[in-house]
């Protein structure tokens, strides 16, 4: 069974997640750091220029530090929450054959949804979700064994 | 770099306001690091016809050496926030002010000037001096009806109407010496200073 989601991944992407949070405040807490330590230098005359560099350090660190937190930390906070919540919920096993692949679901940054076409043995043709950073593996027209949780593909088995 | 510059542009405004932001709080903490205490600047607030004073530089140059800098804040009484102007940059803030005779009455003199003492009236060239109560608050640096002035980088007339104008000194400042009172003598006299300067411009 090739499971999608563990407790391990998991750990290694909060790990992940608080390495960015860190860094991205790094950023504005350096750039902060340089600025006050340059006012210790202040004087009438350059007040303007240290202001001036203080200014333009400050944007720059609090602009990489809002980048890193919009476009890493963010979507791997949700990322990590998704995670979590599939690792959670109820699982069900479902035996069948994958038809194909539809095309990729737009869904917020951090998660990465593919739709699944879906023959069960049990009843007709299903839609399942499954979700991950890499491209979806190639099982179209295999049996498959699937541990679903909400409708997404937690972990699978190739049968033939 | 591509991905870099559309996932920027998505929150645009938010870095742009996040910018603003910074430029005005480092503003606000240089004016607070850079700035002059009451004690080295001497401050005139003059009410004229025009919000342009050239004369700022001859009273830096005949300011003690104790005063760092002469700051004029000069207003046109007829423009908006005229009052709130001269509320906040001339009747608390000033050394030395320079107001038409319609802006002074027995209330505001006894409230915001300070009594300018026997000795210092002859000590000042001046065209009159403004008395309430028995007591001399202004001199008179400008005569609407001879139109003679002391101090000529200032624009007297205002939307037509002429009037007196008199030099007042700021109840609370710290740099009149003894002003008012002999007795007070002390080393602070940059406004007094200043104010014989300024009436030879």
């Amino acid at each position: 069974m090739h499971e999608v989601y563990t407790v391990e991944g998991l750990d290694a992407l909060q790990s992940k997640r608080r390495k960015w949070l860190v860094c991205s405040f790094l950023f504005i807490i350096f750039s902060l750091a340089v600025s006050v330590f340059l006012c210790f230098f202040v004087t009438q005359e350059n007040a303007q220029a240290i202001m001036i560099v203080n200014i333009l350090l400050c944007a720059f660190g609090a602009c990489a530090s809002l980048y890193l937190l919009l476009n890493v930390v963010s979507p791997l906070g949700r990322r990590v929450k998704y995670t979590r919540l599939l690792l959670a919920g109820a699982r069900t096993e479902i035996t069948g054959l994958a038809l194909k692949w539809q095309e990729d679901l737009t869904v917020p940054p951090g998660i990465h949804m593919h739709e699944l076409c879906f023959s069960s043995d049990g009843g007709g043709q299903i839609s399942l979700y499954y979700e991950g950073d890499a491209p979806a593996p190639d099982v179209v027209g295999e049996r498959l064994r699937l541990t679903v949780v909400m409708q997404t593909v937690i972990g699978y088995e190739v049968l033939s | 770099m591509k991905l870099f510059w559309k996932r920027f542009r998505k929150h645009l405004a938010v870095y742009l306001i996040l910018i603003f932001a910074i430029a005005i709080v480092w503003n606000a903490v240089f004016g607070f690091l850079t700035r002059i205490p009451a004690e080295e600047a001497v401050r005139i607030f003059i009410a004229s016809g025009s919000a342009e004073f050239t004369g700022t530089e001859a009273l830096r140059e005949s300011a003690p050496a104790y005063v760092r800098t002469v700051e004029v804040t000069a207003r046109i009484p007829s423009t908006m926030y005229f009052d709130a102007y001269l509320s906040m940059y001339g009747y608390s803030r000033a050394d030395i002010l320079i107001l038409p005779e319609s802006l002074a009455s027995a209330e505001i003199c006894t409230s915001y000037f300070h009594e300018i003492g026997h000795e210092w009236q002859e000590v000042f060239p001046s065209l009159g001096l403004y008395e309430q109560e028995g007591k001399v608050y202004g001199l008179c640096v400008y005569d609407a009806e001879t139109g003679e002035s002391l101090i000529s980088p200032i624009q007297y007339e205002t939307g037509g109407t002429a009037e007196n104008y008199y030099l007042f000194f700021g109840q609370g400042s710290l740099h009149v010496s003894d002003l008012s009172d002999p007795t007070q003598k002390n080393e602070m006299d940059g406004a007094l200073v200043v104010a014989r300067r300024l009436l030879q411009l």
